[in-house]
């Protein structure tokens, strides 16, 4: 029997009531930067505190003698929702929190502060954590809906009209998403009278081959995973969201992004178990996820542009080890996302850096930065070389076991792929690293008062992480690989 | 399955339509935000036509059932045989609950981004606002 833990609600209990706080204190500008600094702490502390196990809002834990009111086709149920809280969730957790933190602190440290700006953030950590949690599909239903809008409304602070236009693209696609899942859920709970993830997994195996009903519940929930994972043909609206973000949001939204790409895959890997097709539709849409990411980011000349391809087809990527379906490759499509935000979080803060040092994040109208900033150049530089699966970085780790994977499920060719793609990303963020660091040329206009001292510290803190995560593998990476273990998908 | 229950999937399939219809098809940008709106109504009306019970009886009006019941507390509904044969599903009607409020917020949400745009372009046009971009 798993631990009854009163702490895993606070995970998404606590950034509400905070976001409600910050809200009501809007304008005061000293009390939103003391209480989002303690909360922030704190959000990061208690997943590190909090026991595995699960909650229970309501309802008893599972019993063998419970009756069968509904004729259901198992006799156990959860009578509630539940959050479950294990290995994966907590590292996932603590990334999605830290990275949270140095998003708020560098808008605190450029004095954008504002408690509806801050409140937004707070809701968005809030339903991507709930995601995370949520062993109740409707649960996860409500979260995802709640996500949507928060990042829109962190979009629309921008306050330029592309940011008005991603935002709305953004809410309409979410609508037809939304509508999907809710419509595949109601699919499930017509046909088996569930919502509880846990319990719709056990049913649907018992109940053996899927009926028609339970093929359009996989279809329409698939089709809203590819939405809020921001996999084709939704990229450019993920990307679109990425681009007119502030670059410090833009490294909080592709955390987000790909953290809702995994959690979502579980639960359908966990509800569909026995539907080999699913893997197969995730595969597809990955590698053309993979394919047009990359080849759109080779063509940019706008570095948070640049970036936000470079985001979307290393989600790509970390579907193409989900979809292979295989214990190892789901682990290693995992490891993947924890690594990829990570470095991607070093250059969409760089980008931040450059965007206020320089006015502009136009390559062309970028040169000789590295005597400007060397540091920042010299970080990015290593950034580029992690997300490009170079040794010693993380992402070489994660890259290495998606090409094992491949091979191991057969698909060598997608260790190809991999390697393409790595090349390719490489490729693109070089350049913008030579054209904003090396390129000669007459001097650039510089803001002299951005000396950005809390974004250097940012990036230095995760490229250090990113070496330790590449040195020491094995400490992300086995917690993982048994979760997925215990999976059974 | 109920006539009145096809009745419901029926509608609920054409409000679906529609609204995808309004949705992709239509310049007007508050037509296109109807139209998602009506996608929404469709969802909602399947989950109440699942818990549609031809002269059933609400659950909620039986008092024992409470969160803070046990499993023991739950076996007399074993022997109340009306119960689960008449009692509609409640638990949809819940849902539909929260899918209107989050409706609610995000049609908001789309209007005001709608009040914005109209304000820059001066038309309801989606096209006339979205031209040039990539």
């Amino acid at each position: 029997m798993l631990n009854n833990s009163t702490l895993i609600p606070l995970m998404v209990v606590l950034p509400l009531i905070m976001a409600i706080l910050v809200n009501f204190l809007h304008q005061k500008d000293k009390s939103v930067k003391f209480i989002s600094i303690v909360s922030l702490i704190v959000f990061v502390i208690v997943p590190v505190v909090t026991l595995y196990g699960v909650h229970l809002f309501s309802g008893h834990l599972r019993t063998g003698s419970f009756p069968e009111i509904s004729k259901m086709l198992i006799p156990e149920v959860y009578m509630g929702i539940v959050y479950s809280y294990g290995t994966l969730q907590k590292i996932l957790m603590l990334v999605l929190t830290i990275i949270t933190g140095f998003s708020v602190l560098t808008v605190i440290n450029k004095k954008m502060i504002s408690g509806v700006y801050v409140a937004m953030i707070f809701i968005s950590l809030a339903s991507t954590s709930a995601i995370m949690l949520a062993d109740d599909i409707f649960n996860f239903f409500v979260f995802t809906e709640f996500l949507v809008v928060a990042q829109a409304a962190l979009v629309i602070a921008v306050q330029e009209t592309k940011s008005f236009k991603a935002a709305f693209k953004y809410m309409i696609f979410g609508t037809i998403s939304g509508a999907s899942i809710l419509l595949g859920i109601a699919l499930l709970l017509g046909s088996y009278g569930l919502l509880n993830i846990t319990d719709l997994s056990n049913a649907i195996a018992a109940g053996g081959q899927l009926n028609s009903i339970g093929l359009s519940a996989v279809a329409l929930l698939t089709l809203g995973w590819l939405y809020e994972s921001g996999l084709f043909p939704f990229h450019i609206i993920k990307s679109n969201m990425y681009e007119n973000a502030k670059p410090e949001i833009s490294a909080l939204l592709q955390v987000q992004s790909k953290f809702v790409l995994v959690a979502m895959a579980i639960i359908l890997f966990r509800v569909f178990s026995g539907y080999a097709l699913l893997k197969s539709v995730m595969l597809g849409f990955a590698i053309f996820t993979v394919v047009i990411g990359s080849v759109m980011a080779l063509q940019q000349i706008e570095l948070r542009k640049l970036l936000s391809y470079v985001a979307v087809s290393q989600a790509g990527l970390v579907a193409v080890g989900l979809g292979l379906g295989t214990s190892f490759g789901i682990a290693a499509g995992i490891f993947h996302a924890v690594n990829d935000v990570l470095s991607m979080a070093i250059l969409f803060f760089v980008a931040s850096f450059v965007y206020d040092k320089f006015k502009t994040t136009n390559l062309d109208q970028l040169r000789e930065g590295l005597h400007i900033a060397p540091l920042v150049g010299f970080v990015m530089l290593l950034a580029t070389l992690a997300i490009s699966g170079v040794p010693p970085f993380n992402s070489y780790q994660s890259e290495w076991r998606l090409i094992q994977a491949a091979t191991q499920a057969g698909l060598p060719e997608l260790g190809i792929l991999v390697i393409l793609l790595s090349v390719a990303t490489f490729v693109a963020i070089i350049k913008a690293f030579y054209m904003i660091f090396m390129r000669p040329g007459p001097e650039v206009e510089v803001n002299t008062e951005v000396r950005g001292t809390m974004t250097k510290a940012i990036i230095v803190i995760l490229i250090i992480a990113c070496l330790g995560i590449g040195l020491f593998p094995n400490v992300v990476y086995d917690p993982i690989y048994n979760f997925v273990l215990s999976l059974g998908v | 399955m109920d006539p009145f229950q096809v009745g419901s999937f029926l509608t609920a399939g054409i409000l679906v339509v529609t609204g995808l219809w309004a949705l992709l098809m239509m310049d007007n940008i508050l037509k296109k935000i109807i139209g998602a709106n009506l996608i929404g109504d469709g969802v909602n009306l399947v989950l109440i036509s699942i818990g549609y019970r031809p002269g059933g009886f609400i659950p909620e009006v039986m008092h024992h059932f409470h969160a803070t019941a046990t499993p023991s507390d739950y076996s007399y509904l074993l022997e109340f045989g009306e119960f689960a044969s008449n009692a509609s599903y409640s638990l949809p009607f819940a849902l539909v609950l929260t899918n209107i409020v989050i409706g609610a917020s995000t049609l908001s949400v789309m209007l005001a981004l709608a009040v914005v745009l109209y304000h820059k372009y001066h038309t309801l046009s989606v096209q006339k606002m979205f031209e040039g971009d990539e």
